[in-house]
Parts: structure tokens; sequence; C-alpha cells
């Protein structure tokens, strides 16, 4: 029961931007590969082609959803270009890796840095 | 799972700061394509293949400063047909997609609004694109000529070759098609005939180098590439170019071969007397055996490792130094309410004092930093970065938070509370880790190949860093040489070595440069104003052959470079530094160049190492 809980958790918060790694990302792969920052900006930038569904460039709140519109909009205008979401890369690494600090993440992580919730 | 419903929580709600700047391509031209960043003053910041699979890749860095110049081409056709080149800001981006056979492509800027800042010219004539090689038989060659060739003797471009063996052939076409083309060399001083090489399909003229050497021509006469890998028992991964160039002898007899092959006079004999040992099954060793067994080492004695850790007991007893803790205690125990002017003052001079010596631990650490892995170094390098930067903000500040009397100024207050206990948090952690104590002794020693007395590390060594630099490529496990491969992959790793490097180079300023000297722009109060960092001459030189180019040109930084400098430019947030870096073996840590001269080819491994040059913004 408790496990069930905790994957229901786990649903819920990973989902909650309707947001999965790429296909090609270590984190979706589930294996113990890590990525540095460098990687991450990769994994991030394959992220928002996955969602941009009319490659125009910008992710609307339809896509993307609201949350992670809000976190990064930073035009106002209520759509993320890539640059605008691409900014949010260093502090989205940082903030998973705060507490080791040992530069790299790796699954689960990779996952958390990805998300936008 | 835990950690997964953990990690699901993090907020992200920062955004980058204004400074910051983030420039990205988007791939719609259904090919491969390559990109490449300049600074406005044509430096190389960034080359880049992006598969058509990756709609996007995107390049952070400090652009809103100034324009760079962005060139995207198709790779499979990237010289002589046009290229885009877009002068663009950050948080702009540039999307291509392919016309025909052309590519074509739009600058937008973060509000969507396209911009019409591109031009189309090939590479070849808005850019002097020369073939950089070297060329080595047995040693460097001294003259000769090279030439750029196809299978059919057609002519794409020639050169001299220089006294270091370095050629570079300047390039008015090249063929349309994907034919193989070859480098040859021919006119060696006593020796008949010709060394050759292909040029492999992925060559990057602007960055890459071509070694041509007996390997080499082996290899194009045979064929068979990796039958002469086997025959001169080189691992599969390895460069040939790159390979026999910097091989100490003792490991492959090339000076043994080119002596035989000037006696008899016929270069061509030897080789084809090589070819049919290796289609017999022989090896290298067996064909030269009494050769090899005649030639000399030519190899320093092997660096000696010591057993103890002398420099970590140093820096312990450093951060243990009584005036350390003295000037700790007397600027850290001030209460909020006796922040005076004139307890101001003395925690200014204490600070002082504290940076003073915290500054040489750091440098050391830095110093240390380059023989562990990222995982390892990183905490410490944080901690040294944001220690390094808060002491630039408090010393920089300091003229505004209290006037020409000392006193406070109105609504400004200073921080160094918290920069104290920084300090104090880092030397517990320096003292508490007695692993990381013991990898700066070791690091330090095998860097310097000394046991090192005192605590005091003989940054003067030349050598040094060329170990550092060795050591750290080649500790990384699943690298035992350096090859093409290697470079590949290495990309990745120096974008975030880069910035450990510039860094140490910042320390080693701050730490070890002599203040008075007048090269030295730097004081340690203000240098986050410096705009150059420069280390006297007989400081470590470190790789770079950049500046093939400035030579004669005049510039401060053609100069330093001349003089066998290297140079942190704040500014450009670039590391400038000379001498080709990196030995081919993993035991044996010598200088690629023997001579001791400052080497301006670029090699490979230069060509690889320029991007470790560039600092990342923060």
């Amino acid at each position: 029961m408790k496990n069930s809980l905790l994957i229901l958790f786990s649903a819920v918060a990973i989902t909650a931007c309707a947001h999965k790694p790429a296909a090609n990302n270590p984190a979706e792969a589930g294996s113990r590969a890590t990525i540095d920052e460098v990687q991450f900006d990769d994994a991030l930038a394959d992220h928002f082609a996955k969602f941009d569904r009319d490659d125009d460039g910008y992710l609307a709140a339809d896509e993307a959803g609201k949350k992670c519109i809000q976190g990064a909009d930073r035009s106002r205008d209520g759509k993320v270009s890539i640059v605008e979401f691409m900014a949010t890369s260093p502090q989205r690494f940082k903030a998973v890796d705060s507490k080791k600090r040992d530069g790299v993440l790796q699954g689960t992580e990779i996952q958390a840095a990805l998300q936008c919730n | 799972m835990k950690s997964i419903f953990f990690a699901g929580l993090v907020l992200f709600t920062q955004v980058a700061s204004a400074s910051d700047g983030v420039v990205c391509i988007a791939n719609d031209a259904g090919n491969d394509v390559r990109w490449t960043i300049r600074d406005s003053q044509g430096e190389l910041l960034r080359t880049r293949d992006q598969r058509s699979e990756n709609r996007w890749r995107c390049q952070r860095g400090d652009f809103p400063k100034a324009a760079v110049t962005v060139r995207v081409s198709l790779k499979k056709d990237q010289y002589s047909a046009p290229s885009c080149y877009a002068q663009i800001f950050g948080n702009e981006w540039v999307v291509t997609t392919q016309k025909g056979s052309q590519i074509q492509c739009e600058v937008r800027n973060e509000s969507g609004v396209q911009t019409s800042r591109v031009e189309y010219k090939s590479i070849l004539k808005a850019e002097r694109i020369r073939l950089f090689g070297e060329a080595s038989f047995g040693q460097a060659i001294n003259g000769g000529n090279a030439r750029l060739v196809d299978r059919d003797g057609t002519v794409f471009g020639s050169a001299p070759v220089g006294s270091d063996g370095v050629f570079a052939i300047p390039l008015q076409s090249l063929p349309e098609d994907e034919r193989p083309l070859f480098v040859e060399i021919d006119g060696i001083k006593e020796v008949p005939g010709k060394l050759t090489a292909s040029v492999p399909q992925d060559f990057d003229y602007s960055i890459d180098n071509l070694g041509v050497n007996l390997a080499t021509t082996l290899a194009v006469k045979s064929g068979d590439e990796d039958a002469v890998k086997q025959y001169l028992e080189l691992k599969s991964f390895q460069d040939l170019g790159i390979a026999l160039t910097h091989a100490p002898q003792t490991l492959f007899p090339s000076e043994a071969i080119a002596a035989k092959a000037r006696k008899e006079r016929s270069l061509d004999g030897v080789i084809d007397n090589m070819i049919r040992d290796m289609r017999d099954g022989q090896v290298v060793s067996q064909s030269f055996a009494a050769v090899a067994t005649a030639a000399a080492p030519r190899l320093k004695a092997a660096v000696p490792v010591p057993s103890e850790h002398e420099i970590g007991d140093a820096l312990v007893k450093l951060v243990d130094n009584p005036a350390f803790t003295a000037a700790l205690t007397a600027a850290g125990w001030k209460s909020e309410s006796q922040r005076t002017a004139e307890s101001l003052e003395e925690i200014k001079r204490q600070l002082t004092v504290i940076t003073s010596m915290l500054h040489q631990v750091l440098a050391e650490q830095a110093y240390a930093a380059y023989n562990v892995s990222m995982g390892e170094l990183n905490p410490i390098m944080v901690r040294i970065d944001q220690s390094l930067d808060r002491y630039g903000i408090l010393m920089n500040r300091w003229p505004n938070i209290v006037d020409a009397n000392g006193n406070v100024r109105p609504g400004k207050q200073s921080d160094h509370k918290n920069q104290l206990n920084d300090i104090a948090d880092l030397r517990k952690r320096i003292k508490d880790d007695t692993g990381f104590r013991s990898f700066i002794g070791d690091s330090l020693s095998r860097m310097t190949g000394k046991n090192l007395e005192g605590g005091t590390t003989q940054i003067g060594d030349n050598d040094a860093m060329q170990r550092i630099y060795a050591i750290y490529l080649l500790n990384q496990p699943e690298y035992r040489a350096i090859d093409k491969r290697f470079y590949q992959e290495l990309d990745r790793h120096l974008l975030r070595f880069k910035a450990y490097q510039a860094k140490t180079v910042l320390l080693f300023a701050l730490a070890y440069a002599d203040p008075k000297a007048s090269m030295v722009e730097v004081q340690r109060a203000d240098y986050t104003k410096a705009s150059f960092l420069m280390m006297n001459v007989y400081y470590p030189k470190t790789a770079e052959g950049e500046f093939f180019s400035m030579l004669g040109g005049g510039s401060m930084l053609g100069e330093a470079v001349r003089a066998g400098r290297f140079i942190y430019d704040r500014d450009g947030a670039t590391l400038w530094s000379s001498v080709p870096l990196v030995t081919t073996r993993r035991t044996r840590f010598e200088p690629v160049s023997t001579s001791g001269s400052v080497r301006l080819a670029r090699t490979r491994r230069s060509a690889s190492m320029r991007s470790a040059t560039l600092l990342p913004v923060a």
C-alpha cells in the first residue's frame, strides 16, 4: 500500500507538466549514466523539441502546461521561446545538483531537472 | 521511488540573469549541419555538429555584450557551397532549412521577429582556410613541400614545410564531390620519396590538423589502416597522424626507420619492405628489431612518484597557521554593534590577510585539482568559485561601503560575516578531509615530478603544466592515449574543464604572481576588474596554437604568446596560451616539443585544446 502511494505520488509529480525526458535521454533509459551541465543543455533542448508540437520555437500553455510557462516566460507574452526555455537550464541543473554538488545528474535527478512543476 | 517523489517537488522559479544569453540553432535542414560561433574579434568560441534528428542545440554565453557570428553549413558540403553567416545577439536563434542543395537561414529574436542579418558565402571565400599539418620523419621535418592533391594528382593547394615540420596550405578551392584527398610531402632533405596522409572525410579544416608521417604513408600505400595499426602495435582507436608524430622512440623506432631510409636513400624501399612484413603478419618491432635496439631512447627518466604527501601536510599547516586563525578570530568575532568605522577598517585589514592566505590555499587546491575527477573536484571548485567571487565583490565594493574617512556610507552594509563563515567552513573542510589532503600531496608531486618541500609548489617548472594536462586527460579511464576518438569525446569534458583551467590560472596569478612585476596587471583586491592576468614567462606554458595567424600582427595577445606566456582575458572570457601540450602515452609525460621551443603549429590536440581555452560563462 505504501509503495502504491509512493508510486501514485511520483506519477503525479512527474506528469505534472506532462513532461517526459527525450527518448535518447539517460533519464528515460533508467540507466546510471550521468550527464554534466553541457549534456543537460542538450537534453533540455530535446525536451523542448518534443513538446513544441508545431515547431514554432515556442512552448504554449497547451503544449507544456501553465507552470512551465510561468517559470520561464521572461517576456510575459504567455509563451516560452527556446531561448527563454534554455535560459532556465543552469537553474534547473543547480536546483537538483545543489545537494550533492557533484556537477552531474543521474537517473531521477535528470527527470527532476527536466520537469518544471 | 522516494527520490523520484522528492525530486518531483523541485521548483524552478528563477530565470537567467540579464548578463546571460543563449543562442540556439534549429536544424530543419533535413541534414546534419555544422555550426560555429565566433566572437566579435573573430575568435572561435564553439564549433559543433548538429544531427538532423536534433532539432535544437543551444549555446549559453555572455552574448548580450556583443554580437557573435554564427556560421551554419550543411556538413556534407560545407566549404565550397554557401554557408549562412549571421550576426546575432544572445537570446536570438537561427532556423536553418534547405532549399534545393543550399542551406537557408533565418534569425529570430526573442519575440519571434525575423531579422535580415544573414549572408551566404562559401567558407573558402569568406574565411582564409588553410590546411594545417605537421610532418615528421623520425623527428620533425625541416623543409620540403606539402601539397593537397586528389588521387589523380590534381593540386588544390601547396605550401612549404616549416622548421618544425609545420605546414599551412592555403585553400582556394576544394572538389565539390567527396573524392578522397591526400597531403603529400616531398623534397625532404636527404630522403628521396614522399610522405603522405589521407585527409579524413570529417576533417574540419578550420580546427583540425593533419599529421603526416611514416604510419600515415604506410596506410595510404597499403590501403589498410587497420593492418598498419596492427603492424605498428597501435590500438585500433589511435590516430595514425598523431601516434607516430609524438611517439617516444622506445615505443616506435621511427627515428631508426628514418635513418635507414636516409642511409639507403630510398623511403619507398623502406615503406615497401614494411608493407611486405605487415602482410606477412609481422609487427614493426620484428621488422626493426636490431635497429630499434640500437636506437637510443631520447626520453627523460620516468617521473618519480613519491609516496609521501609533503604538500598535503604543508597545506594543512598553512591553514593551521596561527596568523590565519588570529586574523579569522579578530575579524569574525565583531558583533553587529561593534561594527564601527574603526572595526570595519580592522576587518578590512584582517580580511586582506585572510584573503591572501586563502588565495594561497585555493591556488594549491586548484593546482592539485587538475588531477582529480570532475566528481571529486566539483564541490571544491564550487567553493573556490564562490569564495573568490565574494572576495572580489567585497573588495571591489569596499570603497562604496566606506567613505574616505572609513565611515560606513548610509544604506551600505558589509557582508563580511558571510565571508568569514565561508572561510572558516572551507578551512574546516580542508583540514578535516584526509582524502583531500592526500590527493593534494600526491597530485602536486606527480604534476611537478618532484618531492616538494615546505609546501612551496614550484610553479615555475615549465613541464608541470604539461604534466598536469597529460595526467588529467590520460587518467580518464576510457582513454589511454590521445587519439581522434578522444578528441571527439573530449569536447564535453573540456567545456567543464576549461573553467577549472582558467580559474586555476586566475588563482595562480592571484597567489603567485608578483604584483610589482610590470606584466602583471592584476591586484588581488580588484581582480574582478582586471582585463588581463598574465603569467611571467617562466611560469607554466599551456597548449594553444591559435596565435598562428597572429604572428606579426603585433597584438598584445600575440606578443604574449610569442613570449611563451599565457593570459586570461577576462573581457573575452578566454584563456590564451602557447605551446601544445599533452603526450601520447600514459606512462610518459614528455613535452610535445622536446626542444622546448614554442611550437606554433596547431596540432590536432591543440585544435581540441583550443576549445579548452574558452571560459564558459558563469
